[in-house]
């Protein structure tokens, strides 16, 4: 048995022993190395969460950015038993919210150019099929601005990352029969804004 | 069943799975109902655009080299401030320096330290007052609650002492394509248990291959930010040894792994049966073909080096992209079925987010 398998499931000793841990205890102790490498383990995934809280791809980027930094200024917070990939979440939510809030009345106007960019890697589907998958992407990312915070985050989470619901709740700090209910109804107002779409596509 | 319940149960199945019991009493309404049938393909259809939406959501080149720059400028903001904190407050720094720059003078000045520092205690003892704290000892940790402030910028430049030292981060190691061509690939996947044959031809197609190319990319970028430590082309001794020890690029390639599996798992995951009641898995069953050989590669390094939780971790993914690259581009959903549910039941996302962080123990 090596290392990391010395303690019990479920317990930890202490001391860092397996090589993720080690890798935290870095990180946590000043080693930019380290970070780089927490930095390439989670920044495409939490960008793709932030896209799907803010609806445009260059502010994703920018709050990502703003995520690493807070992650790199507060990582000596870190518990040791805490999950990384759930606490960059935690942050990123709040970097999120801090956004829309500033920016008030500004989703919505993802521009042509983001939903493209999304589009263009529909491989395997035909001319028309890309055309519509591009403008169908459109009409989710404004149909997601339409939604509450709340129900867009465990939509996002939920829908489009398949988070658990344990681990969302662990991320928002809601309660599961709450992410539950929110999700049900942020499922209803998107197929209603997304129907009329979803529709056509039996056209293509 | 009603159909409200059936419409229920088939959302609940969109996020998790139901059992089979379940399943297969909605499979038998859905066949005996055209309304609900309807209503089912179209929920399908969403799901699909759902699937769909953010997988070419991809950060640019350089959001890393953007990070590393509003780190080090916060870095530097941080030093400037103590600096300029303590000429201003006090001047001390600039009267101790001038006061050590002449060796006649040192001795004496040390001397008279002394007898300040002896009476300042005996003072200090003697009141049982708390001592006084200079502002130019800043704590040694001065992290701020991210609870309250997750702004980045701002609160990066209050971090002062424990920060490294003001200096470039290591720069970005692009990853090398790999120079395993489609019939390596092709080969680990000929046989549904094809991994042991994959595994040789594999490491045939490694000697000389990619990850050499790839390992002396990483080694640059640890070279290049130890020169920067010491101000030197030296190794810069023990610090140097040990750094470049723990910076093996074999934890970032990993890293970078790991997250490139999870991507194409969520993607499979959220692929549906469409129109013609096939699952199109064309997209992940390609992306599973390439993972799987680079996951080969880095298991046997894994092993070789005597990592258990890496191998073990890799080791746990690669059955699942070996059935993936099995399926036909074309899958029958019960294939598909069967395969999430083998995914949901080992933990194999949960695994792999916890990767590479603490808690590592609780995955296994």
């Amino acid at each position: 048995m090596g290392e990391a398998m010395s303690g019990r499931l479920g317990e930890y000793s202490g001391t860092p022993t397996s090589d993720a841990e080690r890798l935290l205890a870095r990180a946590r102790g000043g080693d930019d190395e380290a970070f780089r490498l927490i930095f390439e383990r989670h920044h495409r995934v939490i960008m793709r969460f932030l896209y799907g809280m803010v609806g445009r791809h260059a502010l994703a980027e920018e709050l990502t950015q703003e995520t690493f930094m807070a992650a790199y200024t507060n990582i000596g917070t870190l518990r040791d038993d805490s999950k990384l990939s759930t606490w960059l979440y935690g942050i990123a939510r709040n970097v999120a919210r801090k956004s829309f809030h500033a920016r008030r009345g500004e989703w919505g106007q993802a521009g042509l150019e983001d939903a493209q960019a999304a589009g263009a890697r529909d491989g395997g589907l035909a001319p028309d099929e890309q055309v519509f998958g591009k403008e169908l992407n459109r009409v989710i990312a404004g149909a997601l601005g339409k939604l509450d915070e709340d129900k867009r985050l465990v939509f996002t989470l939920k829908i489009l990352q398949q988070f658990s619901y344990e681990e969302i709740a662990e991320i928002s700090g809601h309660s599961i029969p709450k992410l539950k209910t929110d999700l049900h109804r942020a499922r209803l107002e998107m197929r209603r804004m997304l129907r009329p779409y979803v529709e056509a596509s039996d056209e293509v | 069943m009603r159909c409200e319940e059936c419409i229920a149960l088939a959302e609940e199945h969109f996020e998790g799975g139901i059992d089979e019991r379940s399943e297969a009493r909605v499979a038998s309404h859905l066949s005996s109902c055209a309304a609900c049938d309807a209503e089912h393909k179209l929920m399908l259809r969403e799901q699909a655009a759902y699937s769909r939406f953010l997988l070419n959501v991809e950060p640019s080149p350089a959001l890393w080299e953007n990070l590393r720059a509003g780190i080090e400028r916060g870095r530097a903001a941080s030093v400037h401030a103590n600096a300029r904190t303590g000429s201003d407050a006090f001047g001390l720094r600039q009267f101790c320096a001038g006061l050590f720059a002449a060796p006649h003078r040192a001795a004496a000045a040390s001397f008279a330290a002394l007898l300040v520092f002896v009476a300042l205690a005996t003072l200090t003892v003697s009141r049982s007052g708390a001592p006084d704290e200079s502002a130019a000892s800043a704590p040694r940790d001065a992290r701020i609650d991210v609870s309250a402030n997750a702004g980045g910028g701002a609160d990066a430049g209050k971090n002062n002492s424990t920060a490294p030292p003001a200096d470039s981060l290591p720069p970005v190691t692009q990853p090398a394509p790999s120079s395993a061509g489609s019939e390596e690939a092709s080969a680990a996947v000929a046989l549904k248990g094809g991994v042991r044959r994959g595994e040789r031809e594999a490491a045939r197609a490694a000697r000389g291959g990619a990850s050499a190319v790839t390992r002396s990319a990483g080694d640059e970028s640890v070279g290049a930010w130890l020169r920067g430590l010491t101000g030197d082309g030296a190794s810069g001794g023990e610090f140097a040894s040990a750094a470049a020890a723990s910076n093996s690029p074999d934890a970032s390639e990993v890293a970078r792994h790991a997250e490139r599996v999870e991507v194409a798992l969520i993607s499979f995951l959220n692929a549906r049966a469409g129109a013609r009641r096939g699952v199109d898995v064309s997209y992940e069953k390609r992306g599973s073909q390439e993972l799987l050989l680079r996951n080969v590669l880095l298991r046997q390094q894994a092993r070789g080096e005597g990592d258990l939780p890496r191998e073990e971790l890799l080791a746990r993914i690669e059955p699942i992209l070996v059935e993936i690259s099995n399926l036909p581009a074309e899958a029958s959903p019960e294939d598909v079925r069967q395969l999430k549910e083998q995914l949901r039941k080992k933990g194999v996302l949960s695994a792999l987010r916890l990767y590479p962080t603490g808690g590592t123990a609780r995955a296994f």
